[in-house]
């Protein structure tokens, strides 16, 4: 240690709280440089100083004061606690639920021992654009017409009966049921 | 704000979810589909991607519509297809004309078609009937028409 180092860990020194071979260190140190000697000298004194004041008890007023001034502090400070466990509960339950149904189907996919997926382009098929729209493929004509099935339940409710004397400009549709 | 953010954390988080648990699902069909089927789905895929964009854009939609809708009420789409298929094809394109032409329609927006398809649903079937009989549009059919009519808006009677 050199005596920056040295002085840097003085007050730990003294406080006992260094390893046992960093203060074997500073002890040798401080036997052999003068200015380290004179400076823990200097904090030794100081100390001594303080533990020969008393203890004093404030008085209630001050006490007071000084606790109404910590007060909103500590009222920010768990504020801020709360709303930091609030976002940490958030993000992990929100991580939680998204990533449910990759577990869900990863335990699935355990379950029945599937083989790895393998999807292939070939020509113009893609495997994973049919996959992806498997439904509609098999059922291309019923999800085509939808629109017309929906639409004949408006019928009814189409066209009131019409004062108007035009004539409607409509082709007989000559429906055949087969 | 949190609760908001809380409760869009959770719908993404469905959403996906649920994206995953669908794919996963038809990828399992597929690989488990006989060749004849997988090569009719093909079939499908071609035509369908030969499809102009606005086209597949409203399959897509009537599918995404159709998922939202009741048991029940798919169900009534579904007989209610099988006359509409059973329909010779020339008169079936005619018939969709004049759908298009009379009925009021909003194709654009399905979330309309399914409010209105639902709306539909609460009126009853003598009523509805009722109001189609008093109509101008009725009374130009023919009775073969107003047959196949019948049969398409009330398929179990």
């Amino acid at each position: 240690m050199d005596c920056k180092e040295i002085q840097a860990n003085l007050s730990a020194y003294m406080d006992r709280e260094l390893a046992p071979a960093a203060e074997e260190s500073i002890r040798l140190h401080l036997g052999v440089c003068e200015q380290c000697a004179a400076d823990h000298e200097k904090l030794l004194s100081a100390w001594q100083a303080l533990d020969a004041w008393e203890d004093i008890t404030p008085p209630d007023r001050i006490r007071r004061k000084i606790l109404e001034t910590a007060r909103p502090q500590r009222k920010a400070t768990s504020l801020r606690a709360v709303l930091s466990v609030a976002a940490a509960l958030f993000l992990v339950f929100g991580v939680t639920v998204y990533y449910i149904g990759h577990e869900g189907r990863s335990m699935q996919d355990l379950a029945k021992n599937q083989p790895p997926v393998q999807t292939a382009t070939v020509g113009d098929i893609s495997e994973d654009e049919i996959i992806a729209n498997l439904l509609i493929l098999l059922e291309d004509d019923f999800f085509e017409d939808l629109d017309e099935l929906v639409m004949i339940d408006d019928l009814p409710f189409a066209e009131e009966p019409s004062k108007s004397t035009k004539e409607p400009d409509r082709s007989s549709l000559d429906l055949i049921v087969t | 704000m949190l609760v908001t953010a809380l409760l869009l954390a959770i719908q993404f988080g469905a959403a996906a979810a649920g994206n995953d648990h669908r794919e996963q699902n038809n990828r399992r069909q597929w690989q488990s589909m006989p060749p004849d089927q997988k090569k009719r789905v093909i079939e499908n895929y071609r035509t369908w991607k030969s499809r102009p964009p606005e086209s597949r854009e409203r399959i897509q939609r009537n599918f995404e519509t159709y998922r939202e809708l009741t048991p029940q009420e798919r169900q009534k789409l579904r007989e209610r297809y099988q006359t509409y298929r059973n329909l010779e094809p020339d008169s079936r394109e005619r018939l969709r004309e004049q759908l298009h032409r009379v009925a009021p329609q909003s194709v654009g927006n399905s979330q309309d078609m399914t409010k209105r398809f639902r709306r539909m649903q609460d009126i009853p079937a003598e009523e509805r009937m009722r109001r189609l009989e008093r109509s101008r549009f009725w009374r130009d059919l023919s009775r073969e028409e107003r047959e196949t009519y019948k049969k398409l808006i009330f398929p179990s009677n």
